[in-house]
């Protein structure tokens, strides 16, 4: 197991963004975030990396608590957010290099992911001139690089072309087979179940359905929209919305 | 949409903050009752009304909102107006301050000489700044139509026609000044100070007949050349002085390197500022002035060092959202070296320079309890 959420909350003012939230993370596992617009999907993975502080519950990474554990230990969470947060003054490859080293890996390894992404053509580019699925590829590299255990992807596959869609997959489940657990959330069903091991649902900050393993496989057996119909099914079923 | 309606949401836009000006009047007034003197008003006057110079270009098009403004459809005389509102605004401030500061001297004369530079801020620096991009954009168009230009020189322009207009304002009135204690100048005073207000009156009558019309094209050309600017300026590596400075810092040094990077590209300014403020330094130690003007500049500085810590700490140069794994502690102590850095190369060498050749006490207590500031912030 890579990393617990124990109760998470967090609280904006009075509302509860993420509402007693408890999941286990494993390694080699790909999973998917879902829920609607606002259901706390953005801040639990915020407050996983460290971004936002939680109101209470406890996170743990390889059974260490975040909140107690040196920072150092955050050298093994790569996160992008939604916008991918870049030095836009940087280069593509000074930005990646950065993080890279910040977790204490080689910047030998930067110019080799980008160019798995598809990035190597414009790594001396400022980030700065970069259009949005460039962005996207920017911040899913700056996440994965070095040596991380835990992947959380905010939308990152937003405003992908097919290829490089196609690229930030192989890289993902490359990462995952090598022992990396990855979360991402994002709305793009189609692109996601092709390689997702675990589907969680999220709603009111509240864990709603957590489908994996044989479950998962009899589900996507169902056809090409099958965890589509599984969201939808949950909105209308529980009366989510 | 009108200019008045224009500026009524313009204002709306920038939330007021805390009245800062008023607290730096009465601290410009209870220096110049310390020092007794006009001198002392003079040389805070000078630096205050150089600020201000300074500022006009962000008052007018260098701002965040400026590609946006371009893209919809506001007449340009809206736009130029809106502009042309901040600088009267951002002038008066500066000038309610120095006529402040003059208060202790009970004098006219210095009320007259800092409403002659008020007008200037007010007026003749935005017309100057607006022909310096109308140019900058007739540039841009010739290049569109096949001329040879570049980036670097539309730049120059920008910065150069701006720093011109201040130093042909300050440079006469400076001059003038000995008429402030009744003294005799090598140039009248009355001459001086009339044609600068005339001037200014002139000048913005006759930029503003201009820039409504290309505004808009000013405000994209200017926004997307400085994107291109910043972007392919100084895409090199670490400097000897920073590669130094970074080999002290331990853990500290890798957020270090990354600041000063970026600081390089994104604020030129603050290291053109800091040549500036080495060299008024350096003259005022080779001519000895009056200590007044070592502590007006010393003061100045001090206020841009703290603008500089407060950009330090904020995106583009930091980015909390990447929750990288550095301690706060060393991220702290990163700003923190590459302020005293900035500080002890533009300040603390050339003031320690000027302080021994003017009041080594006085100078020498300025300077110390500014790298302390500079230490704490």
């Amino acid at each position: 197991m890579v990393a617990t959420l124990d109760g998470l909350v967090v609280q904006y003012g009075k509302r509860r963004a993420v509402d007693g939230l408890s999941i286990a993370l494993d390694a080699g596992e790909i999973t998917l975030l879902l829920g609607p617009n606002g259901a706390g999907k953005s801040t639990t993975l915020a407050a996983i990396a460290g971004a936002i502080l939680p109101s209470g519950g406890r996170i743990a990474l390889g059974g260490e608590d975040l909140a107690t554990a040196p920072r150092a230990l955050r050298g093994k969470i790569g996160f992008a957010d939604q916008p991918p947060a870049l030095y836009e003054y940087f280069t593509v490859e000074e930005h990646v290099g950065f993080v890279a080293q910040a977790r204490g890996a080689s910047t030998a390894l930067v110019l080799p992911l980008l160019e798995r992404l598809g990035l190597a053509k414009i790594a001396q580019r400022p980030c700065r001139e970069l259009s949005f699925g460039m962005r996207q590829r920017v911040g899913l590299a700056a996440a994965i690089v070095g040596p991380v255990e835990l992947v959380l992807l905010d939308e990152t596959l937003n405003g992908l072309d097919p290829h490089a869609a196609r690229s930030a997959r192989t890289v993902l489940r490359d990462a995952a087979d090598q022992g990396a657990a990855i979360v991402m959330s994002t709305h793009l069903l189609g692109v996601a179940e092709r390689m997702c091991d675990r589907v969680l649902v999220m709603d009111k900050g509240k864990l709603v359905s957590d489908v994996r393993g044989a479950e998962l496989a009899t589900l996507l057996a169902k056809g090409p929209t099958a965890i589509e119909d599984l969201y939808l099914a949950l909105i209308v079923d529980e009366g989510v919305q | 949409m009108t200019s008045r309606e224009f500026i009524r949401w313009a204002r709306k836009s920038e939330p007021g903050g805390f009245p800062w000006w008023i607290a730096i009047a009465a601290a410009f007034a209870g220096f110049v009752a310390w020092r007794g003197t006009t001198g002392a008003w003079l040389a805070g006057a000078i630096v205050a009304y150089a600020f201000a110079f300074l500022r006009v270009p962000f008052l007018m098009y260098w701002r965040a909102d400026a590609s946006l403004l371009a893209q919809l459809p506001i007449e340009g005389a809206a736009l130029f107006d809106a502009a042309l509102y901040r600088c009267v605004v951002a002038a008066a401030i500066t000038t309610a301050v120095v006529c402040a500061g003059a208060a202790p001297l009970a004098d006219v004369r210095p009320l007259i000489f800092a409403g002659a530079l008020g007008l200037a801020a007010a007026f003749m620096l935005p017309a100057a700044v607006v022909w310096s991009a109308v140019l900058v954009a007739n540039d841009q168009l010739a290049a569109v139509a096949g001329a040879q230009t570049s980036a670097q020189g539309a730049s120059a322009t920008l910065g150069a026609i701006p720093g011109f207009a201040a130093t042909a304002i300050l440079a006469p009135a400076l001059i003038a000044s000995p008429w402030l204690t009744g003294g005799t100048a090598k140039l009248p005073a009355p001459v001086v100070l009339g044609a600068i207000a005339a001037i200014s009156v002139l000048a913005i009558a006759s930029a503003r007949a201009g820039a409504a019309k290309v505004m808009a094209v000013i405000l994209r050309d200017v926004s997307a050349l400085d994107r291109q600017r910043l972007a392919t300026l100084e895409i090199r590596p670490p400097t000897a002085i920073e590669r130094a400075i970074g080999g002290l810092l331990g853990d500290a040094a890798l957020p270090y390197a990354k600041t000063a990077r970026l600081m390089r590209r994104r604020y030129p300014m603050a290291f053109a500022l800091g040549a500036l403020a080495f060299l008024v330094l350096a003259i005022i130690g080779l001519a000895q002035a009056p200590v007044e003007w070592l502590i007006a500049t010393l003061v100045g500085v001090a206020l841009y060092a703290g603008v500089l810590a407060g950009r330090l700490g904020v995106p583009p140069i930091e980015l909390p959202r990447l929750a990288l794994p550095f301690p706060r502690s060393t991220l702290r102590r990163a700003r923190r070296a590459w302020l005293v850095g900035w500080w002890a190369i533009f300040v603390l060498a050339p003031g320690l320079f000027a302080a021994l050749r003017t009041e080594p006490t006085l100078g020498g207590a300025l300077l110390g309890a500014g790298t302390l500031l500079v230490l704490i912030i």
